[in-house]
């Protein structure tokens, strides 16, 4: 297993190298001139152009600009200064990071605690009034656009009723409209994925073995069913880990809130490349780990899988689900 | 049978919510008001420091202000919490910053002292005026800047102000790149402290030089050197230092920070009566207006700034909401005609038949609706700068006749303009249409346009503020970009008639020079057509929900001062 994550951690380097590249490409040739931001479109000569420019490093050409970045990056954490603020990039991140993972975890959470059992319930209860319910409103919830759902709540539940603050996250009434609104789009893909999910597994031959031999229904379900079925749940829920710091620029945006999403909304407004190179290079690293995370979770969930890390061979067929039970 | 059931549950439950909802009272979504490419720092006025501005403000209001002897100053502390959705009204805590940027003034000049700013004086006019100098004037040889302290002016670690203090906060604000070009014209380096005259000699002489100091805030340098030097952090709200009435004693990065009252200011004894200034001040800013709406519904927010037309609307019509109250921005949105750039536009007479088939009042609606008034010229109607009479009249069959037999029917131009203005935009598209020119329009944020608009040719037009929030209302954005020396190519305006005028109006003319100056602009403009004035916009405030606040006395929301507001 060690020998696994070492692979993948190693695997991860290529991996942001390329994003950074990417990303630093595709910002530096936006259209926007830094420059030109920073001073302005007149009152200036070509010798506070030229200065400016070579303040901002913008002067050398694109190849040693992104040498100098990456290095910067791998020796000593820096991730520059922002153009906009001339604070340093890592200490807007860390002032914000905290924000928008705090959200994102406590949305995720929810998603998770409602969204499988319910995709569960829908699944054992197929073609029932519940389960078409669930199915309906599932689709609903995921056809909500963020924005409209976010400023629907705070008409309702801030500015109608009065009951919960329109902004800010000062207090635990102020988490619960983000939240909530976050959580949305990701309940509802759980709820269908966990129920299809479900249903796939339990018309398995070893669950019918299982109920034949007069095992509890219950102990069918979440002991032999649920264990298989979570893994493509896991794969979504990971990558949803994965994009939770990068923070949510609606909700954000609509809730007040000071996080990672609005920060890159703003950097990308006044084309502050070093801020939405830190964002990105954050987002991508907590990506690639939640990726990993997730692997060694399906390890945990599928002995299948876990031998095959252990044993460090390719899988050369398809796993068969539920052989352990069956057995 | 289940099926439709079920469906028909759901259906029920969709209506609900859709229900619940309601329709008449969602708040609008918050409303780009400016048409600038940048706020940009004021950098043109007049000469005559003694000169009075006229009182020419204007003001739209639900209701009249209580009167200041209405107001008894509350015996209790009163905390007041303002909301902007102004983007830098917390968190700039840096100098040079606030200094050059008006929408960081508000919350700036809490904790510090202007040297000299335009505000409302107590007779209701406007005029520069300063805290902290007892005198300031540009000696008759015009060789030196003179700033006479009052004494006794102490910054909140108890040390006095000095002239020193002056220099250095002017030669940082200087130091800022877009400030560079006008603060040449002092010579620090000879610059000399005596008791409490500081005069500062001058490089040359600007007739604009109040505009060009104006809002300078003053640092303490002990104080700087003593935390840093050149490594002082100028974002940190723990180390500022100001000689304002309020000290910063909370601050959450990009949410809000909080201004406690200073038992030990300086001017405490001799601050007005009638002005009963709140014990904490919470200034907090808002990227969505709708959100920062219903914090004002709710009563978190004392006041609100920057709110859309359509709250402003919704704020009069409901008397529970307090009072909407609006501001002329001093600006005045133009449209600029390439004219050097596009071969067409080179013939007046087009350029003529355009602006006979601009309908300026259609576009005064759709671009800012109740926030927005005809203007009276290219100079706001509230600048000391104004002059009525020079705006083109609006005669489409004239027009359509005019590019008919000049040949140009059929024309198409390029239009790039960014996404605030493309209301305006398309409905000026369409009233081209009607007189035969085609208009090619694309739209793109500000910073993608300012790209375009530097290319030579790649716009035949372009949407223009006069300036934003320029206190002392000079066009100082309008002016500095169409002239010889801009980099915006959309904008530039070669010939030696436009540019003497301009040149004549920004140096060494007093007010009453100047605005005679901009007459000759103006009459210039009306006779060759360089840009068509289209629409004066306010920018709109609300407070008194929860009567708390009771009056905002302001020049502009975007620069006002939040010293000035009157709680009950």
């Amino acid at each position: 297993m060690l020998k696994f994550i070492g692979r993948r951690l190693l695997v991860m380097i290529p991996v942001l190298l390329g994003v950074l590249i990417i990303v630093y490409a595709l910002s530096c040739f936006m259209p926007g001139d830094p420059v030109i931001n920073k001073l302005g479109t007149q009152n200036y000569t070509q010798e506070q152009y030229d200065a400016m420019e070579q303040q901002l490093g913008l002067d050398r050409p694109f190849v040693i600009r992104l040498g100098s970045y990456l290095w910067g990056v791998v020796t000593r954490l820096d991730l520059g200064e922002s153009y906009a603020t001339s604070r340093p990039v890592t200490e807007s991140l860390a002032q914000r990071v905290g924000v928008s993972i705090k959200l994102g975890l406590m949305s995720l959470c929810l998603a998770a605690l409602l969204g499988i059992p319910i995709g569960i319930f829908s699944a054992v209860k197929q073609n029932t009034i519940p389960d078409y319910t669930i199915t309906t409103l599932s689709i609903i919830l995921a056809s909500l656009p963020g924005f409209w759902l976010a400023m629907e709540a705070i008409l309702i539940f801030s500015a109608k009723l009065r009951i919960l603050p329109a902004s800010g996250l000062t207090s635990w009434k102020h988490y619960i409209m983000p939240v909530a609104c976050a959580s949305m789009m990701t309940l509802a893909s759980l709820v269908r994925m966990t129920r299809s999910s479900m249903l796939e597994v339990i018309r398995q031959d070893y669950i019918r073995t299982a109920r034949s031999k007069g095992m509890k229904e219950r102990r069918v379900i979440f002991k032999h069913a649920l264990k298989n079925a979570l893994i493509p749940v896991i794969t979504v829920l990971g990558n949803q880990v994965g994009m939770v710091v990068g923070g949510s620029i609606i909700i954000e945006t609509i809730f007040n809130i000071p996080g990672m999403g609005s920060l890159m909304l703003s950097a990308i407004n006044q084309r502050d490349y070093p801020v939405i190179m830190g964002v990105t290079l954050v987002t991508s690293v907590f990506v690639c780990i939640c990726n990993l995370v997730v692997d060694i979770v399906y390890s945990l969930v599928d002995p299948q899988i876990r031998s095959q890390f252990i044993s460090g061979k390719k899988r050369v067929k398809e796993s068969e689900p539920g052989k352990e039970a069956a057995a | 049978m289940k099926k439709y059931l079920a469906l028909l549950l759901a259906m029920a439950m969709c209506i609900g919510l859709f229900a619940a909802c309601g329709g008449s009272s969602a708040p609008a979504s918050a409303e780009a008001p400016a048409a600038e490419a940048s706020a940009e720092a004021p950098a043109a006025n007049d000469a005559a420091p003694a000169a009075p501005a006229e009182p020419a403000v204007e003001v739209v209001e639900q209701e009249a202000p209580p009167a200041e002897e209405e107001i008894a100053v509350p015996t209790e502390p009163v905390t007041v919490t303002i909301g902007s959705t102004y983007p830098r009204f917390v968190g700039v805590f840096d100098m040079m910053q606030i200094a050059n940027d008006q929408l960081a003034l508000p919350a700036g000049y809490l904790a510090f002292d202007t040297l000299i700013r335009m505000d409302v004086l107590d007779d209701g006019t406007e005029d520069y005026y300063s805290d902290i100098l007892e005198d300031y004037y540009v000696t008759d040889d015009q060789k030196n800047l003179v700033f006479v302290l009052k004494p006794g002016v102490t910054f909140s670690n108890g040390e006095e102000m000095d002239g020193y203090d002056i220099i250095w906060s002017l030669q940082r604000k200087g130091s800022h790149p877009r400030l560079m070009g006008d603060y040449q014209m002092f010579d620090f380096e000879n610059a000399t402290v005596d008791g409490y005259t500081t005069t500062i000699p001058l490089n040359s002489y600007r007739g604009d030089w109040r505009v060009i100091i104006e809002a300078a805030v003053v640092m303490n340098v002990d104080w700087i050197n003593e935390h840093g030097g050149d490594a002082f952090d100028y974002t940190d709200p723990t180390l500022v230092c100001g000689s304002g009435p309020y000290q910063v004693t909370e601050y959450v990065a990009d949410d809000h920070v909080t201004y406690e009252k200073r038992d030990d200011w300086w001017q405490k004894d001799t601050a007005s009566a009638a002005v009963a200034q709140p014990q904490t001040i919470i200034t907090k800013s808002y990227a969505d207006a709708s959100t920062m709406l219903v914090d004002y519904q709710n009563g978190v927010l004392d006041a609100v700034m920057g709110i859309s037309e359509t709250q402003y609307t919704q704020i009069q019509n409901d008397p529970s909401l307090g009072t909407a109250a609006a501001k002329s921005s001093k600006s005045v949105v133009e449209l600029i005609l390439d004219v050097d750039n596009t071969p067409e536009l080179s013939d007046v007479e087009l350029r003529k038949a355009i602006a006979m088939g601009t309908n300026i009042d259609d576009l005064v609606i759709v671009g800012y609706g109740a926030l927005g008034v005809r203007p009276v010229g290219m100079f706001a109607a509230s600048s000391q700068f104004a002059s009525e009479g020079y705006t083109f009249d609006y005669d489409p069959e004239a027009a359509a006749a005019k590019v008919k037999e000049l040949g140009y029917e059929g024309l198409t131009l390029p239009f790039i303009c960014d996404a605030g203005t493309a209301p305006m935009a398309e409905v000026w598209q369409e009233q081209m249409r009607g007189i035969g020119i085609n208009i090619d329009l694309q739209v793109y944020d500000v910073m993608t346009c300012i790209q375009y608009w530097l290319q030579p040719g790649a716009t035949a037009f372009q949407f223009q503020g006069s300036d934003n929030a320029n206190v002392p209302g000079d066009p100082s954005t309008l002016l500095n970009n169409m002239c010889e020396t801009t980099d915006l190519a959309c904008m530039r305006k070669v010939g030696p008639e436009w540019n003497d005028i301009v040149v004549r109006a920004r140096n060494g003319a007093t007010t009453e020079e100047r605005r005679e100056i901009y007459k000759e602009l103006q009459q210039y403009n009306l006779d060759n057509v360089y840009c068509v004035p289209v629409v004066e916009w306010l920018t709109a405030y609300a407070y008194g929900a929860d009567g708390v606040v009771k009056d905002m006395i302001m020049v502009a929301p975007e620069s006002c001062n939040l010293r000035r507001i009157l709680v009950g």
